[in-house]
């Protein structure tokens, strides 16, 4: 794939949110073919699913560093590069749009699964509907960060494309 | 715990569960005063734990849900790719190669 970045142009018939995605998906779930084309030329546009995915993975990023390293700029920095280096080595060196959405969030889960362990272990006392708390949410971040390896792999293993039909031309674009 | 006005007077009261129950106690108007003030920072001591746990709570969920969010979607869109490259799940198991016409090579309809 190119490395080439394009903005998907205005008034395309791509979904323009988060909703419209995962109404697209569903209904392609449920049998429905006319949501196949649509579905297809988003996956084959690596700005689009950047557009969609990217801010969302971004502001979980964002929140949380601010969460973990709060004013602390040497630990940002060191974030920073755990970050970068996890992000490189999960995405690869030639990754997909999707298969750089779920590297994406891949991190942005480990990092939640590693701040909530840190707090936790940090305090030295708290409530017990607070620790029961912390519990919960290190399990279900836990449970996140698994699942995202596994889509990961997943997608990886498969090796998936998707194939677009453009008039007479036949275009395969790699979407995974 | 609360002052009560009985004929013109102030009695003060505590109040407690017992089996289910809440049954009030009368204090001696002698020690009622200083009982009220043990009361008063006991009860702020409890509001004040009480705020720190929902401020917590609150803090804890707000990372929750902006990784719910890229978590739904990235799902979606990791589902749709399979999808649209003629993938299928059956019962939330494995993904497998849908077979494939001739005369329908895209996998679509079905």
């Amino acid at each position: 794939m190119s490395d080439k970045i394009t903005p998907p142009a205005k008034g395309d018939d791509l979904p323009a949110s988060t909703e419209e995605t995962l109404d697209l998906v569903v209904r392609a779930e449920q049998g429905d073919a006319a949501a196949m084309p649509p579905l297809r030329k988003l996956l084959g546009n690596p700005a689009a699913v950047d557009q969609l995915g990217g801010n969302l993975a971004e502001t979980a990023q964002r929140l949380l560093v601010e969460a973990h390293c709060g004013q602390n700029l040497f630990r940002r920095e060191a974030i920073g590069r755990k970050m970068a280096n996890l992000r490189a080595e999960l995405a690869g060196p030639t990754p997909s749009p999707i298969e750089r959405l779920l590297a994406e969030r891949a991190v942005a889960c480990w990092l939640h699964v590693y701040h909530l362990e840190a707090v936790y272990a940090g305090k030295g006392a708290m409530s017990l509907p607070l620790a029961e708390h912390y519990q919960k949410c290190i399990d279900r971040a836990h449970k996140r960060y698994v699942s995202a390896l596994k889509a990961l792999a997943e997608v990886r293993k498969l090796g998936v494309t998707v194939q677009l039909n453009v008039a007479r031309k036949q275009v395969n674009v790699l979407a995974t | 715990m609360s002052w009560e006005q009985r004929g013109g007077q102030s009695y003060y009261y505590t109040a407690r569960r017992v089996n289910g129950r809440v049954v009030k106690e009368y204090v001696h108007p002698l020690v009622a005063p200083a009982r009220a003030l043990v009361d008063a920072d006991r009860r702020a001591m409890r509001e004040e734990a009480a705020a720190e746990l929902r401020q917590a709570r609150a803090d804890l969920d707000d990372l929750d849900a902006a990784l719910i969010a890229l978590d739904e979607l990235a799902d979606a869109l990791a589902r749709g790719a399979l999808l649209a490259a003629g993938y299928h799940q059956h019962h939330r198991g494995p993904w497998r190669k849908r077979r494939v016409r001739q005369d329908n090579p895209t996998g679509e309809g079905g």
